[in-house]
């Protein structure tokens, strides 16, 4: 398969690669230290970038590093699949029956048909992303622990960090749905219309509606982020009573595999739920 | 037909409380964090804050209930062509 980019897809890359190389060189530039942390429970290697206190100026390195990871990885297997067959061979198979899921699912909550395509290009994405991410938090590899008051970098050790687990993931993929349904709402219903839903069935509801919309995203991003840093937590805390010999290993598949795939299609479920109600 | 005993529909429906539970909970918190950031931020009174925390509770239960309405109405229809319809929405989700 070939991966095909459009103008504007080249020029956002462009920019999200020409701000990761302005860090970089900032960073060659001034010379970095690991940054002084207590031996604490989920502790985490946070950048401070230099544009002073605000919101926007912690980066959590870990999280790009591996979100990049997972993005490659996904885009380098489907470009693995090379040409989409007849007969499909085993890759093929496993993308088919996944997306067809996904596809059916969508079908059965998006009532008209021209954003049905839109929402599954949106729900599939997700779930492939959400669901490697989870996964892999099953499996050993690649951890950033803070140790001996910095950070040190392990390999086997843990399971590999995961984007999912830091709440910034998650609170851009929720609130990324909410744009999107009611920019598709608006699309869909014209712009009054999208307003009356709101004063619906009674004007005095209306606090109540937009309180409503607001706490979709709250509650869509806190789901994921509980499951996947709630089971990382328990796996350290309940692994000091064996004393990391048998319990991690059956923690980390009930955590990672189990609870991260359950997880990852309740939040493709959800997307297209919230997506759906607010078009129709 | 045999019966497949990892059915995920009944897992579906274990998640609707989980889900009315989270709904009505980030409502409130919706509603306390607006009328707390408006106490802190827009110098507005102590008043603000119940009645939007008031407001929350009240969102909450309405969207809670909202849901579970809506799930139901989603249950009686699969039910309706669920008799015959262990085929049709098989063929449905493999086609």
């Amino acid at each position: 398969m070939k991966i095909q980019l459009t103008k504007f897809d080249k020029i956002l890359l462009g920019f999200i690669v020409a701000g990761y190389l302005a860090i970089l060189v900032y960073i060659f530039a001034t010379g970095y230290h690991f940054p002084k942390l207590g031996d604490d429970v989920g502790q985490r290697w946070i950048y401070q970038l230099p544009f002073g206190n605000s919101l926007l100026s912690r980066v959590n390195p870990m999280t790009i590093f591996m979100s990049w990871a997972i993005m490659i990885g996904l885009i380098t297997f489907a470009a693995s699949i090379k040409v989409f067959t007849v007969i499909p061979g085993k890759k093929q198979s496993l993308i088919e029956m996944l997306l067809d899921y996904l596809l059916g699912l969508t079908k059965d909550a998006v009532q008209k048909e021209e954003f049905v395509r839109p929402t599954f290009n949106i729900a599939a994405t997700l779930f492939l992303f959400i669901f490697i991410a989870n996964v892999i938090s099953g499996i050993p590899g690649i951890q950033a622990v803070p140790r001996n008051g910095g950070v040190v970098f392990t390999i086997f050790e843990d399971t590999w960090y995961t984007p999912t687990s830091d709440l910034n993931t998650n609170a851009t993929f929720a609130v990324m749905v909410l744009i999107i349904s009611h920019a598709f709402a608006i699309k869909a219903k014209g712009f009054g219309k999208w307003l009356k839903g709101f004063f619906e069935p009674f004007p005095i509801m209306f606090p109540m509606n937009l309180i409503g919309e607001l706490a979709k995203p709250v509650s869509h991003s806190l789901r994921l982020f509980g499951n996947i840093m709630g089971g990382g937590l328990l796996v350290l805390i309940i692994s000091y009573l064996t004393k990391y010999f048998l319990m991690p290993t059956f923690l980390w598949g009930f955590f990672g595999i189990f609870v991260g795939s359950i997880q990852a299609l309740v939040f493709t479920i959800l997307a297209i739920a919230y997506i759906g109600s607010v078009i129709e | 037909m045999k019966k497949n005993p990892l059915n995920f529909k009944e897992l579906g429906m274990l998640n609707i409380v989980f889900q009315f539970g989270i709904v009505v909970v980030s409502n409130v918190f919706v509603g306390g964090l607006i009328g707390y950031l408006l106490m802190k931020y827009a110098g507005m009174g102590k008043f603000w804050l119940i009645l939007f925390l008031m407001l929350g509770i009240f969102s909450g239960l309405y969207q809670g209930i909202r849901y579970l309405l809506k799930e139901a109405e989603k249950y009686e229809k699969t039910d309706k062509n669920g008799d015959k319809g262990n085929h049709s929405s098989g063929n449905s989700s493999t086609s």
